[in-house]
């Protein structure tokens, strides 16, 4: 992302912070953030909701946080979900400069359709969607694109593998599976008869029970 | 057959209050294996059948396409006493196995397969669960 791309967003100073309050302010289309790092003093924030909603949606990592006309660069640290995971209720912003080096998550996208999912049974897996990079707040990358065309059945691609951006580094290990078309095994049908209601589990502590010979 | 745990410390465990399980998912709640998922809106219990019938309902529905994850497991015994039983005599013996659910707790997930085909297969486990589900993505920030 260049310089120039980065968003900008207005926000506004929050004079009590606490449940009540914010909750007051989701209520007003507002979402409460904090900014802090950079060794100065924590500020609490509120953004509007459906703006930084939108930002977030187009894969924003940097924003241009002004408050009282005065702007400062931030990254997405950490976001809290409610308990449906369907809406944000807070972000942590960390103060940036474009020239340090930060370390993100950014998302994976895969692209391509495998050979090997022409294999009846064959799927797709990839066990994670995002990963955790180390660049220059400057060359965070908004997506990693993941090429999977060439995958076979039962072959698997791994972080060495990827191409990564231009000043973009990872410290998980190489060998990470980031993506496999595996054959899913035959299930065999079950056994209707082999109904278990009389089964019990076994009881920690107490002997398993024999049949007494006396 | 239904699930059930291998080993249990206690044969019988206490029944809440009404049978109300209260309360929202703090953990579990979001879909983390597959892509997409059926997420519940309404706390209670799901016995082992009803999610082997969920399971069986998605699994006959995408064939051997894709991989069903299902996240839940029934690890509270519930107990029934019999028919035309006189009330009193001590706790009944477990009848069947059931899994607490909370809002917000996603059920089964689905990987490997496109939207539509998981929206269908899920809206067939839908039609299986006692309470009120909703079909879910995976979240990204």
């Amino acid at each position: 992302m260049s310089t120039a791309t980065i968003p900008t967003i207005q926000a506004t100073v929050r004079e009590r912070t606490g449940s009540r309050y914010t909750a007051r302010l989701r209520a007003e289309g507002r979402m409460p953030v904090v900014v802090y790092g950079h060794g100065q003093e924590p500020a609490h924030l509120s953004v509007d909701n459906e703006e930084i909603n939108e930002l977030l949606h187009q894969h924003a990592h940097l924003l241009n946080v002004v408050v009282d006309g005065k702007e400062e660069t931030v990254v997405l640290k950490d976001a809290q979900w409610d308990h449906m995971s369907s809406n944000i209720l807070h972000l942590d912003l960390a103060r940036v400069n474009l020239s340090e080096e930060v370390t993100v998550e950014v998302e994976l996208k895969f692209v391509g359709e495998p050979v090997g999912l022409k294999v009846a049974g064959a799927i797709l897996e990839h066990p994670q969607d995002t990963i955790e990079v180390t660049c220059k707040a400057s060359d965070i990358p908004e997506v990693i694109k993941v090429d999977v065309s060439g995958l076979e059945a039962g072959e698997s691609l791994t972080l060495s593998d990827l191409v990564l951006p231009a000043g973009v580094t990872v410290d998980t290990e190489t060998d990470t599976v980031l993506a496999s078309v595996q054959v899913m095994a035959e299930i065999p049908d079950e056994d209707e008869t082999a109904e278990a209601g009389d089964a019990e589990p076994e009881v920690i502590g107490r002997p398993a029970k024999e049949d007494d010979e006396d | 057959m239904p699930l059930m745990p291998k080993r249990v410390r206690y044969r019988k465990q206490h029944r809440k209050s009404g049978n109300v399980y209260k309360g929202v998912a703090t953990r579990g709640n979001y879909v983390a294996f597959g892509e997409y998922g059926l997420q519940s809106m309404e706390n209670g219990l799901l016995t082992a059948r009803q999610i082997e019938a969920g399971r069986i309902a998605a699994r006959q529905y995408v064939s051997r396409e894709g991989k069903l994850f299902v996240r839940v497991f029934p690890d509270k015994p519930i107990t029934k006493k019999p028919l035309e039983q006189r009330m009193g005599k001590g706790k009944a013996e477990p009848e069947f196995w059931a899994a607490k659910i909370k809002q917000g707790t996603v059920l089964y997930e689905l990987a490997g397969v496109p939207k539509d085909v998981a929206r269908s297969a899920l809206l067939r486990v839908a039609h299986k669960m006692p309470f009120k589900v909703r079909f879910v993505e995976r979240r990204h920030v």
